[in-house]
């Protein structure tokens, strides 16, 4: 394949960018609040330099794999049950309907008050807000699961275990990824809000920290961090989203 | 020695739970035997019932009314001696020919080496080489029912039910996939009961041939087909099949134009 890269896609960036460096040259703007690109470039690269962005960002990163499987693993189970159990079904959606609503930052004084400071809090919420996603679309997923695939299965002799993890599973599979594309969207930005104020490191930690000690340039060179990670997550996703439904590549 | 049995038949399907008497009945006392080895087809006007009594002895539904018997015990679920080839053929889309086929293998508990090679035996069988890892939605019409008769046939079924299983194939790769069934089934010598709206091949396949009433369907006209085996596409100019033709013919357009 070969990669052509569509250069207009940058443009309003750089023109953004551009623009904001000519208000801070020209003494326009305070640059104690919005510091000049290249000053926050020469931030970043020294917060990598020293290591300290890094430590941040693994530990940030951290939180939201905890979270994020531990919503994986609820999501599935509960969305596979509700959808294939009618008593399970009664007894779940109520509850999950009524915590659907709530924002996921509306946990965090809770949160905090069970918790404590740390990454307990961040866990918590980094699942509770990336669950709804995954459970929702494992749902649908499996009420979709077309009839004729589980009689083909059944008429083949499949276990239980066969028609689980070999057909229903991997039948709802293009709806299951689609949720944990939604869902690590979700968890980046709850773990980032949980930090703000949940936490003694992490990215989150670290903007909120810098904006007490007025750093504003640290604290862009921290958003411009988070912007990066998410891209790559959700980046990522799409990866394991084609390894996970080889067979959609197309229409099917 | 009869295969299946199927002893006053009756359906009619239980609308929203209530169990009230006047559903509509869709199969009304069917009796028919089937006997071991034969190749069996259905004809019957278009929403008659035909995938309903398929589903029927396949064990998916079960009865309103009558008794279902293979090899003389109750149907009562599905079992892998009768295998289900449907007319949109029912691969798993997640896995490719390969593993679509190996399905039933891993189900009977086969070692992987030998479930390779029976694999790679009926893959060879249905002319699939060079197909075995590609997922379906990679393959024509007429590989991925080569591939779901494949699969049929590696778990080695006594029976096979078939639905329409050529209808949404062209008359080109329908004749041809009728020839290559015919010389599987002369290999296989298992039992086939085929459902077809076409006249042709239903003449052309069967040993015997049953077409259904308008619904409620019952059984209209139950007729074996004496022209000599192994069939070639010529048979069709022959004077006997020109006659069993045209009598099935006439009496399903009869059947069909009640119904207006
Ligand atoms: N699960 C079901 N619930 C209610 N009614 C059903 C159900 N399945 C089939 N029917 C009804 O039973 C009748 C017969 O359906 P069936 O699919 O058996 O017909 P068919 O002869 O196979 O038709 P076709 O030639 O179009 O494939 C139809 O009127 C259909 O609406
Ligand atoms: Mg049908």
């Amino acid at each position: 394949m070969k990669l052509k890269f569509n250069y207009r896609k940058l443009l309003s960036i750089v023109a953004i960018i551009a623009i904001w460096e000519l208000l801070c040259d020209i003494g326009y703007v305070n640059i104690r609040i919005l510091p000049s690109p290249y000053v926050v470039l020469i931030t970043l690269y020294h917060l990598i330099i020293s290591g300290s962005i890094l430590f941040d960002m693994l530990t940030s990163l951290w939180r939201v794999i905890v979270g994020f499987l531990i919503a994986v693993f609820l999501g599935i189970v509960t969305g596979y049950f509700t959808a294939t159990n009618k008593k399970a079904s009664d007894f779940l959606t109520p509850l999950i309907e009524i915590l659907r609503p709530i924002p996921p930052v509306a946990f965090i004084p809770l949160s905090i008050l069970w918790f404590g400071i740390g990454n307990a809090p961040a866990y918590f919420l980094v699942a509770f807000g990336s669950f709804f996603p995954i459970f929702t679309n494992t749902f649908y997923g499996i009420k979709s699961v077309n009839k004729i695939h589980i009689d083909a299965a059944l008429c083949l002799g499949a276990s239980r275990k066969q028609l689980v993890f070999d057909v229903i599973i991997p039948a709802a599979m293009p709806f299951i990824t689609v949720g944990l594309k939604t869902g690590i969207g979700v968890a980046w930005f709850c773990v980032i809000a949980a930090e703000l104020v949940g936490a003694q490191s992490g990215l989150g930690y670290m903007i909120q920290l810098n904006r007490l000690t007025l750093q504003s340039e640290n604290v862009i060179a921290g958003m411009v961090m988070i912007g990066l990670i998410g891209f790559l997550m959700s980046r990522m996703m799409v990866f394991i989203q084609k390894k996970l439904v080889p067979w959609s590549n197309k229409t099917s | 020695m009869e295969k299946i049995e199927l002893i006053n038949i009756s359906k009619s399907f239980v609308q929203n739970g209530n169990n009230c008497k006047n559903e509509p009945l869709i199969l009304n006392d069917i009796s028919l035997k089937i006997n071991s080895g034969s190749f069996v087809s259905i004809l019957g006007p278009s929403g008659c019932g035909k995938s309903t009594l398929l589903n029927i002895i396949a064990g998916f539904i079960s009865p309103s009314k009558g008794e279902i018997k293979f090899n003389g015990f109750p149907v009562t679920a599905p079992n892998p001696n009768r295998v289900v080839i449907f007319q949109d053929y029912g691969l798993f889309d997640w896995k490719t020919v390969q593993g679509n086929i190996e399905f039933g293998l891993i189900a009977k508990n086969i070692p992987k080496t030998e479930r390779k090679e029976i694999t790679q035996y009926y893959i060879d069988l249905v002319h699939l080489k060079g197909s075995e890892n590609k997922y379906p939605h990679e393959l024509s019409g007429g590989m991925k029912q080569r591939a779901a008769i494949a699969r049929a046939l590696a778990i080695e079924p006594e029976c096979l039910l078939m639905d329409e299983p050529f209808g949404a194939l062209d008359s080109q790769t329908r004749n041809i996939l009728q020839d290559e069934i015919l010389d599987i089934w002369k290999k296989t010598k298992n039992t086939i009961v085929s459902i077809t709206h076409n006249v042709d091949e239903a003449v052309y396949l069967s040993d015997r041939i049953i077409v259904l009433s308008n619904s409620p369907a019952k059984i209209l006209i139950d007729t074996n087909v004496n022209l000599p085996r192994p069939r070639f596409p010529e048979i069709r100019l022959q004077k006997d099949f020109i006659e069993i033709y045209n009598y099935l013919w006439q009496s399903l357009r009869n059947e069909v134009m009640s119904n207006k």
